[in-house]
């Protein structure tokens, strides 16, 4: 039987019992694990996907209804779920990019904010602070390089999408070049000032700005 | 004035109906019983000095470590107070045969009556050595891997060269080794201890500049530093007092000693910031009556007033001086521990040698003196030394600079001290749910 009538006969038995999510995360997974395996392998599918108290005790007829469903016609069955898994991802990469685009934003505004509390002379030095330990940050060299040319050409925008680790390590590293420059005092007072300044953007994108501290 | 006469006569009468009659009875009140009750009560005034030293730390570093000082402080003294009975007391004053480490008293769990009250008493002299090192180490260590330090302080470091000077076995004092309360054996042994955790610790985050220049940290509360100098000063009265583990007629040209170089401590300090054209900081007019106090607790009991105060005059100049020598050396000691304890009480232990009454500046006695303070030297900083390397090692004992940001209230644990004020401060007690764990 070819793949696409299986996965059908799949979903068409196990949807009485499953909402969307979690229907649309077990064809996933029978794709990825189960497709190529024989049919007894299914009841492990199935223990695999019933993950609360309600499903254990569903797993006999869920399986019966599988099975059932393998003998259908095509005619019978519901249509590939496939499409919805796609248009699922989809809609899932899109909030995802719009975060990293929010948690990016932020990020450059809080910089900012930390680099105007000082004069050109001093601004750089942070910068070039930063700059000599970019090393110690793992990341791949796209990602550095993009990060080294924001800080060399004092860009407004900062190109590629970072992990927010490596945003993290960078503010960390802001604060311990700001402690050299500065001093510590001054320092922590800035870094609570620039947090205040940039509160209302986070807030009206709706990040967590102290996922960056 | 007939109303004060009236109401002081009444507070006498009030004291003395709490008092049992049978106390009155002349024959019924046994020496040690009296012994004990003032060695107790120095005891007590001894556990007091902890609060002394929690609010003089704590005073001196930025609100966001303020939780992590008070508590290095609180559980030091637990973890302390636990180690040395079980091995520090066994190690300082069991039987020594070899002179440099007592082999009986481990854990004691039956014993005299005055076992007891002994044990108690060392106790707060074990807590004390211990405590002085967490206001060096401030804001940028790891507080389990401080808690490890503890251990190794109240378990073997201080007991063994305690069993040197105080047991009557020890080498150093079969010498004739003076050291009547402990500038040597509890003040510079927390100081020792102190100068090589901050070698291997190194300075906070930009303490000093790349030019090597020291940048002030002020403290987030400078009130605290003179109410934390107070509880010191009356605690040390027990700790002098106390140690002449007898309540006899001396304690009171004792506790005068005492007084008076704490006094002149401040004095000389504040007398130094003069002369070098410093200004004459709260922090170092505190630091020098506790400096004056430290110098004079060797020789507290042995040398005459004039000279009780020129000892702490000259501990008060030192401790100010030796903030310079270490700032010039890059170490950043937080709160001046190594210069107020360990160079202080070295200077103490040589003061109690050169002012002995009645056989003053006696080369012999000053030779004697002066290799108590070298041993105490040797042995302390290399051992701490090694600890702190195998601490260092195993655990981690600087923690990250992330953590330095936040302060280690967040990051050790998981509050804020001052959580309704400061909201300008980078990080709020509603922000803790927020950060991501470490």
């Amino acid at each position: 039987m070819e793949l696409i009538i299986r996965r059908r006969a799949i979903f068409t038995g196990m949807r009485p019992y499953f909402d969307d999510h979690k229907l649309l995360n077990a064809i996933n997974l029978w794709q990825a694990e189960y497709s190529h395996k024989p049919k007894f392998a299914l009841s492990v599918f199935v223990a695999r996907c019933c993950d609360s108290e309600v499903l254990k005790n569903e797993r006999a007829k869920i399986l019966k209804a599988i099975f059932m469903a393998l003998e259908l016609s095509p005619d019978d069955l519901l249509p590939d779920p496939l499409i919805a898994l796609k248009q699922e991802k989809t809609a899932a990469n899109k909030n995802a990019e719009a975060d990293e685009a929010h948690q990016t934003t932020v990020f450059i505004q809080l910089m900012q904010q930390l680099f105007a509390k000082f004069n050109k002379a001093d601004e750089k030095h942070i910068r070039d602070f930063i700059i000599k330990h970019l090393v110690e940050i793992k990341m791949d060299k796209m990602r550095l390089m993009y990060i080294r040319d924001w800080l060399t050409m004092n860009a407004e925008t900062l190109e590629g999408q970072h992990d927010m680790d490596v945003l993290q390590k960078l503010v960390n590293l802001c604060y311990m070049a700001m402690c050299e420059q500065a001093g510590p005092v001054k320092a922590d007072h800035f870094l609570g000032l620039a947090i205040k300044e940039t509160e209302p953007l986070a807030i009206d994108v709706g990040f967590r700005l102290h996922d960056l501290l | 004035m007939l109303n004060i006469k009236r109401s002081g006569l009444l507070v006498l009468l009030g004291a003395m109906c709490l008092i049992p009659s049978g106390v009155f009875a002349e024959e019924a009140i046994k020496p040690v019983v009296i012994n004990t009750i003032w060695v107790l009560m120095a005891g007590i005034l001894v556990f007091l000095m902890q609060a002394g030293f929690a609010l003089l730390e704590t005073g001196m570093v930025r609100s966001k470590n303020a939780v992590n000082v008070m508590m290095k402080n609180y559980i030091d003294l637990c973890v302390g107070t636990l180690l040395f009975w079980l091995v520090g007391y066994g190690l300082m004053f069991g039987a020594n045969p070899s002179g440099y480490y007592g082999t009986t008293l481990f854990g004691l769990s039956s014993a005299p009556d005055w076992d007891y009250t002994l044990i108690f008493f060392q106790i707060m002299f074990a807590a004390t050595a211990a405590t002085i090192v967490s206001g060096a180490m401030a804001e940028r260590t790891n507080y389990i891997a401080y808690l490890i330090g503890t251990c190794g302080i109240t378990a073997f470091i201080y007991p063994i060269f305690g069993s040197w000077a105080w047991n009557d076995g020890g080498w150093l004092k079969q010498m004739g080794f003076i050291d009547f309360a402990g500038s040597t054996v509890v003040h510079s042994v927390g100081g020792w201890c102190a100068l090589a955790a901050i070698i291997l610790l190194g300075p906070r985050l930009g303490r000093f500049s790349d030019k090597g220049e020291a940048r002030n940290v002020p403290g987030h509360n400078l009130s605290f530093i003179p109410i934390g100098g107070f509880l010191l000063w009356f605690g040390w009265f027990g700790f002098n007092g106390g140690s002449t583990l007898a309540a006899g007629a001396n304690i009171g040209h004792i506790l005068l000693n005492t007084h008076m170089a704490g006094a002149a401590g401040a004095i000389g300090a504040m007398l130094i910031s003069i002369v070098t054209r410093q200004p004459i900081l709260l922090t170092s007019t505190i630091n020098g009556s506790i400096a004056g106090l430290v110098a004079i607790t060797a020789g507290c009991a042995s040398m005459q007033v004039p000279y009780a105060i020129l000892t702490g005059a000259i501990g008060g100049g030192m401790s100010v001086i030796g903030v310079m020598i270490l700032e010039k050396m890059r170490l950043d000691d937080v709160v001046g521990a190594v210069s107020v304890h360990g160079l202080c009480g070295a200077w103490g232990t040589l003061a109690a040698g050169l002012f002995l009454t009645g056989n003053m500046f006696n080369p012999e006695q000053i030779m004697v003196q002066l290799i108590g303070i070298g041993a105490a030297f040797a042995w302390v900083f290399v051992s701490a030394l090694i600890m702190y390397s195998l601490i260092s090692a195993i655990f981690g004992l600087r923690v990250s600079a992330l953590h330095e940001q936040r302060g280690l209230d967040i990051t050790e644990h998981g509050e804020i001290g001052y959580p309704e004020f400061g909201q300008d401060a980078a990080y709020k007690n509603e922000n803790l749910k927020d950060l991501s764990k470490l």
